[in-house]
């Protein structure tokens, strides 16, 4: 069903999308000039088919790599060494695959509303998986139509995504935000001949990581940096989603700083863990930005996605 | 989140599923608890006997029963004389009662008092205003004690009831005896009194008034004829006494004249003396013609002591009854006839007096009965109160006599033993079921309670629903916990799912959700 109802939202989203392109705002213009035709699949075609077609990969990564003002070729890639424990939206299928699926299509569902691109993601104290959701929500976006996801992040005082993906945990967005780097030095890729399952690397080769970096007690400052803006500016027509993973807000004002310049933010709350009070001030403290709207996440009570998913399992 | 928000049936079946153990161990544990103290505590057994009360075999209607007291007030009573101290010290002694726990006499018998149970019966069948029985239990740590002890309170009741009665009825009869000696004493008095009024009033006394009014009448029937009997009688004595003196004129004797009128004035002199008397007997001496006719009286005799001498022999020999030599045997027997005549008129005098005398004491009779009749009617009035009192203490003092006959023969309403106290079995405390109930309550509504203080504390967000109660904002996704983990089988996640969730704060072990321990 859920699938059945993604592809009804991806066409009527790919309408508004032609539509957009028929009839481009003035200063949205060069980004879809820019903006790699990732919208061009009708569905999500299987990862084995779109594996198996070398060529038509290789088209995509041109398309890719050559566009806009950001130099795409000039991005290191690296051997990453995702964990899958804590990725699990990069399985074939499994309960976090549909329940990430799940989200990705309320995100979609969002930006019908309005047109969102980059999201950040926090909650309001740390340990409530902000991180987790961030980095599978990225996974599980780049698996929609080969879509280009740029996954920042954001937390430059405790940064952890490097974790996830096993990548190079610097140079960071503390460097580009501090004018040490540029925007292809701290962009990351997995390197092609990595030893990946054919589904993991279709998945991860549609992923650019920016990893936070250390920015220590400047953090804040950095955050507040117009920089950011800028990255995410520049960064923008080359990639479908941009996915920013944030400090929490409420012990650190970084997040609140990440937000201005992002399109939508989720707040992650951890079932049976975040007080309600919590939850109230870190919306009060992005009040500004436009919050889409709570991830509940480690719910214990079960779902059901398992079971269904199992008798699929089953019938496959 | 109790206390927070409006629970639906899923928060609270989420609640209970999330922290149903903090129930169930509890409940489990008291009921442990519970069922073993049924072991640690000592057991207590009951003896019970029934003690039916008696209705009187003789109808109420025939001997009315001296003791009417309800029998739930006499019950009560006889509780309260039973379970006093000198009662129950004896059986405490005999029985040796709470002699292990070392507690002093009072103590001993406030335990005992506490023990001893006395229940009426309410039954349907009980007839109006009474009880057909009650119960009589005593509850103790040993069957055997327990039911030697309940006999002997029993029998207690049984002689207690008895002796009461007893005490009631001869209490009852030596009070009326001695009510009654006093009303006795009283009408014997009021006896005497009337007795002594109807001697001195006799004759005046209520219902003479008619033959006082007969008598009063024949009396002056008897004054009228004994009136004209004397005045007949001075009648003829002064025709004699005119015979005389003429037959004394006749005689050869100068002076007649002389003696002529002497005589005539004694004749006059007679007949004011007569008319004098007459009148006093009706009139007193103050009366005018009274006074007339003694004036007159005394007139006539100066004229006559004025006379000269030989009138007055004359005249002596004239009035004069008595005899003398020189008379002649005619004159003589005038003379008898006179002084027969005078002595007529005597006699009839004091008949006429006595006769006055009568009418007088008639009239007199006649005049003070309505004094006589009001102290009568006060007299007899005391009488008859004293001899209706006396009457109906007398009738009482029977009643009590049959009554307390009745007693002494156990005809009357008594205690019988229906049932002998019984050898209890089992104990009535601890009941096993009752502990383990309580415990199995007592513990899950303690951790009810634990699980209410605990939901009322947590404040944690668990649902789409807390989300947008506190928030308002909507909940785009649901990323379950246990489903990131692949590499755990679901039953082992289920059985140490607390564990895991103690695991999610552990620093070193970084968990799926949590995106690693050092993450923000």
């Amino acid at each position: 069903m859920s699938r059945i109802y993604e592809a009804l939202q991806k066409a009527e989203s790919e309408r508004k999308v032609e539509r957009t392109e028929r009839e481009p705002r003035p200063e949205e213009r060069p980004e879809t000039e820019h903006a790699p035709a990732s919208v061009v699949v009708e569905y999500e075609r299987p990862l084995s088919q779109v594996s198996d077609s070398a060529d038509d990969l290789r088209v995509e990564e041109d398309r890719f790599e050559t566009s806009g003002g950001l130099n795409l070729r000039a991005v290191k890639r690296c051997a990453w060494t995702p964990s899958i424990q804590r990725l699990p939206s990069l399985l074939e299928r499994g309960p976090a695959v549909e329940q990430f699926r799940s989200l990705r299509s309320r995100v979609f569902e969002a930006r019908d509303i309005k047109p969102i691109k980059s999201i950040l993601v926090s909650s309001g104290l740390p340990q409530e998986g902000k991180s987790f959701v961030s980095a599978n929500l990225a996974v599980s976006l780049a698996r929609h139509k080969n879509s280009k996801v740029l996954l920042i992040d954001g937390d430059m005082r405790r940064y952890t995504l490097h974790e996830l993906l096993g990548a190079e945990s610097h140079p960071g967005l503390a460097d580009y935000l501090s004018g040490k780097a540029s925007l292809e030095d701290v962009m990351q890729r997995p390197s092609e001949n990595t030893n990946f399952p054919d589904i993991e690397r279709q998945v991860l080769s549609n992923l650019t990581f920016i990893p936070g970096g250390n920015g220590g007690d400047k953090a804040a400052d950095l955050s507040g940096n117009s920089r950011f803006a800028d990255l995410l500016r520049i960064a923008a027509p080359h990639f479908d989603w941009i996915i920013v993973d944030s400090s929490p807000v409420i012990p650190v004002s970084d997040g609140v700083n990440l937000a201005r310049s992002c399109d939508g933010v989720l707040l992650v709350a951890r079932s049976g863990v975040t007080k309600y009070t919590v939850a109230q001030r870190a919306a009060a403290e992005l009040r500004a930005a436009n919050v889409l709207g709570f991830v509940l996440n480690a719910v214990h009570e079960d779902l059901g996605a398992g079971s269904y998913y199992n008798y699929n399992a089953d019938k496959e | 989140m109790l206390g927070h928000r409006t629970l639906n049936v899923d928060d609270y079946l989420g609640i209970l599923k999330r922290r149903g153990w903090m129930i169930a161990i509890p409940a489990v544990l008291l009921t442990l608890v519970g069922f073993a103290l049924t072991f640690i505590v000592p057991p207590r057994y009951v003896s019970q006997t029934l003690i039916l009360v008696e209705q009187q075999k003789v109808p109420d209607d025939y001997v009315r029963p001296v003791v009417v007291e309800d029998i739930t007030a006499r019950l009560a009573s006889m509780k309260e004389q039973i379970l006093s101290r000198s009662r129950l010290q004896p059986i405490i002694e005999r029985f040796n009662l709470y002699s292990t726990k070392k507690m002093q006499m009072d103590e001993r018998i406030e335990e005992t008092r506490k023990n001893i149970d006395i229940k009426p019966i309410h039954s349907e069948m009980a007839r109006t205003g009474g009880l057909p029985g009650f119960f009589i239990s005593f509850q103790d740590s040993d069957p055997h004690t327990a039911q030697m002890v309940c006999g002997e309170i029993a029998s207690l009741f049984v002689t207690a009831n008895l002796n009461a009665r007893a005490q009631t009825v001869e209490g009852t009869t030596e009070f009326l005896k001695s009510q009654l000696a006093d009303a006795k004493r009283s009408l014997d008095d009021q006896d005497s009194k009337l007795a002594a009024f109807q001697a001195k009033y006799l004759g005046q006394l209520p219902g003479d008034e008619s033959q006082n009014m007969n008598m009063l009448t024949s009396m002056n029937t008897q004054l009228d004829a004994s009136t004209q009997a004397l005045s007949r009688m001075e009648q003829d004595r002064t025709y004699i006494q005119a015979m005389i003196s003429q037959q004394q004129s006749m005689a050869p004797a100068s002076g007649e004249h002389g003696a002529a009128a002497p005589g005539a004035q004694q004749i006059e002199l007679q007949n004011l003396q007569n008319e004098e008397s007459d009148l006093t007997r009706r009139y007193t001496d103050d009366y005018p013609d009274v006074v007339a006719v003694r004036r007159k009286i005394k007139d006539l005799r100066a004229q006559i002591a004025a006379a000269p001498a030989p009138a007055a022999s004359a005249s002596s020999g004239t009035v004069s009854s008595a005899p003398n030599r020189n008379d002649t045997p005619a004159v003589q027997q005038l003379r008898a006839q006179l002084r027969a005549l005078d002595q007529g008129i005597q006699s009839k005098r004091h008949e006429q007096g006595v006769i006055s005398s009568q009418v007088r004491m008639y009239q007199a009779r006649i005049s003070s009965s309505p004094g006589v009749l009001e102290q009568y009617k006060t007299l007899t009035r005391d009488y008859q109160t004293a001899q209706a009192f006396y009457d109906d203490l007398l009738k009482k003092m029977n009643q009590s006599k049959m009554a307390t006959d009745l007693e002494k023969r156990q005809q009357g309403e008594q205690f019988s033993v229906m049932d002998q106290p019984n050898l209890p079995d089992t104990p009535v405390f601890p009941k096993r079921g009752v502990f383990v109930g309580a415990g199995f309550m007592a513990g899950l509504i303690l951790g009810v309670l634990f699980v209410a203080w605990r939901e009322y504390r947590d404040t944690a967000m668990r649902s789409e629903r807390d989300i947008w109660a506190f928030t308002k904002l909507p909940t785009l996704a649901v990323i379950s916990f246990s489903g990131a983990i692949p590499e755990i089988p679901v039953a082992a996640r289920r059985r140490w799912g607390w564990l895991k969730r103690k695991e999610t704060f552990q620093a070193d072990k970084p968990l799926a959700n949590a995106g690693g321990s050092s993450n923000v």
